[in-house]
């Protein structure tokens, strides 16, 4: 399964939709709905799925599907 | 991701700076005083070891912060552990530090509570899994009017509301009688020979024990007064009394037996006259977290300013069932306003 594929059957789990596309600029500012408590699920689901821990640094910083990609792939997270 | 930490004593000053800002509150506030944040985290408390404050930093900086007010509830099935989490904040501009610190909080004791609180926390407690079980009714008596008007913002219904709490106060039912009942102060409770405590019998209630009670007692954000009950020269109960500003708030309270509502109005009635016994004070608060309790405070005099929800999580409570606490279960008996 790629990358992409992957994150976006995190993002439809965590949001509870199965429709859901994810694009690079699915963020916050974006979808209202991903509010703190959808943000500390996000990262936890991640860090399940991909078996990697983020830094308080990458957990407090503005996040989106881009930037969440970007860090997964410097993880050494790969398709 | 977010790592909570335990705040060490050099970390208070910038928990004092961070909830200030967070909260709006000015550099003086009481309960973020570093008196006031040492006694939370620090302070000897008989049901959880010290650090109970915790945070998460980012550049030297606290992005998040809560603190763990231990509890436990005697239930017919045993003792629960439990904890209220206060002086809950975040970075408004760090999305998810909070919550991160109420899903690591969690994980320390059976059960998580929450009460009240502003309208964005009531909004986000049930989306962290935590249900609403009850509420606890905030009740109040004006006794000093005019006092209490003059203490608070005025405006132009300033003199409206005057007239309807004069009102208010001719029509309320006289204080019963409260002859059988005495009060002794005393200044710890450790010292105490078998003051009787809150039983479950058969309900659930937050458990109380002299230490516990001491542990409020040494609150330095409010002048704490503590009472022993006699009735025909046996103790039969106390009171904790907690002044903040013109209010007084009967902190926590207890007689038996525990089921007679006479008794128990009669306790109520004393704690009221202790309350107004130093001319500050001008309004009196009260917590009723059961009908029993409501129906006494009613039978008294007290008006319902508010109903609080007392949110959960995890388990040892069974749903439906009532729980009796008060003040002492989380920050209320300290906090100015009201």
């Amino acid at each position: 399964m790629s990358l992409d594929t992957r994150l976006q059957s995190v993002f439809r789990e965590v949001f509870d939709d199965n429709s859901l596309t994810l694009s690079g600029d699915f963020s916050p500012a974006t979808h209202a709905d991903w509010d703190s408590v959808r943000h500390v699920e996000l990262l936890i689901a991640m860090e399940e799925e991909f078996g990697i821990k983020f830094t308080t640094e990458e957990a407090a910083s503005p996040a989106s599907a881009a930037q969440f990609k970007t860090w997964l792939r410097a993880k050494g997270v790969t398709d | 991701m977010f790592d909570v930490t335990a705040l060490a004593e050099t970390d208070l000053a910038e928990a004092g700076r961070f909830l200030r800002a967070v909260f709006g509150e000015v550099e003086n506030y009481p309960p973020f005083q570093p008196d006031a944040l040492r006694w939370k985290a620090f302070d000897s408390h008989p049901f959880a070891v010290a650090p109970r404050s915790f945070g998460v930093w980012h550049e030297q900086r606290l992005i998040g912060h809560g603190t763990l007010a231990p509890l436990r509830f005697l239930t017919p099935a045993g003792e629960v552990t439990a904890h209220c989490v206060i002086d809950w904040a975040a970075d408004p501009n760090t999305r998810g530090s909070g919550v991160a610190i109420y899903q690591a909080l969690a994980k320390r004791t059976a059960m998580q509570i929450g009460i009240g609180g502003s309208d964005d926390t009531r909004a986000m407690l049930p989306r962290m899994r935590m249900r609403v079980h009850q509420t606890i009714g905030v009740y109040e008596r004006r006794d000093r009017v005019l006092a209490h008007h003059l203490s608070t913002r005025q405006d132009w219904k300033t003199p409206a509301r005057i007239a309807r709490d004069v009102w208010r106060n001719l029509q309320r039912p006289g204080l019963v009688e409260t002859r059988d009942l005495t009060a002794r102060r005393i200044t710890t409770f450790s010292e105490e020979a078998a003051v009787p405590m809150p039983s479950p019998d058969g309900g659930v209630c937050s458990e109380r024990t002299p230490a516990f009670l001491d542990f409020a007692l040494r609150c330095p954000a409010a002048r704490m007064e503590g009472y022993v009950f006699e009735a025909q020269g046996a103790p039969a109960g106390y009171c904790v009394l907690s002044r903040v500003g013109t209010s007084c708030r009967i902190a926590d309270l207890w007689v038996e037996p525990a089921r007679d509502p006479a008794r128990w109005s009669q306790a109520t009635v004393l704690a009221v006259r202790l309350a107004m016994t130093d001319g500050a004070t001008a309004s009196i608060l009260a917590a009723g977290s059961t009908a029993f309790l409501r129906g006494v405070l009613e039978s008294q005099g007290f008006r319902l300013q508010s109903d609080e929800p007392l949110f959960v999580r995890g388990s040892g409570v069974e749903a439906g069932s009532e729980i009796h606490f008060g003040f002492l279960d989380y920050d209320a008996y300290y906090l100015p306003g009201g």
